[in-house]
């Protein structure tokens, strides 16, 4: 049975290691201390956890010398690197469960004061494999020509970047959407309405656009189809990366 | 009666009198617009309830600052973000001229709804400035902006296909639903600007046009109603920048330099009525 998380999780205290990049052989344990931290002997891939045991040290040990600030908890490197503590209240067992997402070999070290003198205990954990792809956005469920409308909140359009604002007011950009064979159906307030309410044929528009954050940009595929809101880019590369790209 | 006001009077004071002299004849000898009533003042019950909000509610920290008007600026020329850039290369205001009628308020007006639709998007769409003739009973009278507003919201504006010309006062020769047309283009909300003639005028101005509003103006010392579409940095100007305004004089865009370029009311659409076809 693994553990309940407990409160003193180290991660607090999870530091960027300084020490060299190249050597990161664990230095031997301090004299006079059974302290020690067991990691996988065997590679894990990319992304999988691994269990990191420490043994001589008890969950009170640690908590007082957490609360002196005598407790450190180094990973080198530590870019997207998950340490996470626990205690394992049926065997009695401190662990940290270890997850990569990059290949590659990481020092888990760990410094502990206690009795007044300072003990370490550290081990490396081989990552190997490919690095699996980061998750994407489901693309528009269409190629080709698109629709495209805002709808905004007129009063907020100052508070918007600068590149934002561009988006909506720029000539050379409307010229390129048209250039590329898309088409843009309007920037519309959100209050806007005709004689009778809104068009017919704005209305599923306006419906996509309910209930999110304004500005708000709708695509549909040209023809007809799904209509897709997202919120405002922060840019033009978003906007083209939103449309398809720009030609 | 006067056609202008002399308040301040500028270094470029003297030129600006002898524009308006030559002017006169365009004008017909009457004054195109007359000032702000004072109950429908800026921020006033009655200007609010009108459609009329006030620009001060903008956040000042969400205005373009002083400092960034050159940087600003330059941007909106170069990406054609100003509304000049969309009226031009719609082609849709080639020789816009009043020809003699006392109808700056409207022909103003209109061009500001037209530049609008532009900016929001939609298709180019040719509107009737006289078609708002019955606000003046149909006479060759000046009118108040203030009034105009009040009759786009209500009544709208025609477009041109449902008039005879696009100078007649005639409604007698304007399509039978003529009225029922104009419903489809119209203003619903505006952005109303504090008159301050300083640097924070600018910041409204140019918040305003930065962000494709083009400005429903008028200015007092001309009695005359343009569009504000654009503005020029210039260092050297009082407050940094030239206006550039859209005329109603067969002149098209035009540069107004100095004091006198901050004009007297100036109005953003923020929405409009939605057309009932795609167009």
């Amino acid at each position: 049975m693994r553990t309940q998380i407990i409160s003193f999780l180290a991660l607090a205290i999870l530091v960027a290691s300084t020490q060299g990049a190249e050597d990161i052989t664990p230095r031997a344990v301090g004299v006079g201390d059974t302290l020690s931290i067991t990691g996988p002997s065997d590679p894990v891939k990319v992304s999988e956890g691994a269990w990191l045991k420490i043994e001589g040290l008890t969950l009170e040990e640690i908590k007082q010398a957490k609360k002196a600030n005598l407790f450190d908890l180094t990973v080198f490197p530590l870019d997207d690197v998950r340490v996470h503590a626990s205690y394992d209240w049926l065997n009695d067992n401190l662990e940290l469960s270890f997850k990569a997402k990059k290949p590659g070999k990481y020092l888990v070290k760990m410094h502990l004061v206690r009795n007044g003198k300072l003990e370490r205990a550290a081990t490396v954990v081989k990552v190997g494999g490919d690095v699996p792809p980061d998750p994407i956005d489901p693309p528009d469920p269409t190629d080709g020509p698109r629709q495209v409308l805002f709808i905004v909140e007129s009063s907020e359009l100052p508070s918007l970047t600068r590149p934002q604002q561009g988006i909506l007011s720029s000539l050379t950009l409307r010229k390129e959407l048209a250039k590329a064979g898309h088409v843009l159906l309007g920037i519309h307030d959100k209050d806007s309405s005709g004689v009778d309410g809104v068009p017919d044929h704005l209305k599923k528009w306006f419906e996509a656009a309910g209930g999110k954050k304004l500005p708000c940009l709708l695509i549909a595929p040209k023809d007809g189809g799904t209509i897709v809101s997202h919120p405002m880019p922060a840019d033009e590369e978003g906007f083209w990366g939103l449309i398809g790209g720009k030609p | 009666m006067s056609l202008f006001t002399p308040t301040h009077w500028d270094v470029d004071d003297d030129l600006v009198m002898n524009h308006l002299i030559n002017d006169d004849r365009s004008h017909g000898g009457h004054a195109g617009v007359m000032p702000r009533p004072e109950r429908l003042s800026y921020g006033s019950d009655a200007a609010i309830e009108l459609g009329l909000r006030p620009m001060e509610g903008i956040g000042v920290d969400d205005l373009v600052q002083p400092d960034d008007f050159e940087e600003v600026i330059e941007e909106c020329h170069a990406k054609k973000r100003f509304p000049m850039y969309h009226m031009e290369d719609s082609g849709f205001f080639d020789n816009w001229t009043q020809d003699g009628l006392n109808y700056c308020w409207t022909w103003a007006m209109t061009a500001t709804l037209m530049a609008n639709r532009l900016m929001e998007g939609l298709p180019p769409v040719a509107l009737a400035p006289t078609s708002l003739g019955w606000t003046v009973n149909w006479r060759n009278s000046g009118g108040y902006l203030t009034e105009t507003i009040a009759a786009a919201k209500s009544h709208g504006i025609a477009p041109l296909s449902a008039v005879d010309h696009i100078h007649s006062r005639n409604p007698n020769k304007f399509d039978d639903d003529w009225e029922e047309q104009a419903l489809e283009n119209r203003v619903l909300e505006w952005w109303d600007g504090p008159v301050s003639k300083d640097i924070r005028q600018v910041q409204y101005m140019l918040t305003m046009l930065a962000n494709g509003k083009p400005l429903y103006v008028a200015y007092n010392w001309w009695s005359h109603a343009l569009t504000n579409v654009g503005l020029n940095y210039n260092p050297r100007a009082r407050h940094k920048v030239d206006v550039l305004a859209f005329n109603s004089h067969g002149d098209g865009l035009i540069t107004m330099e100095g004091s006198r370029g901050l004009p007297d009311e100036y109005y953003g659409i923020r929405s409009t009525s939605l057309p009932r076809n795609k167009g």
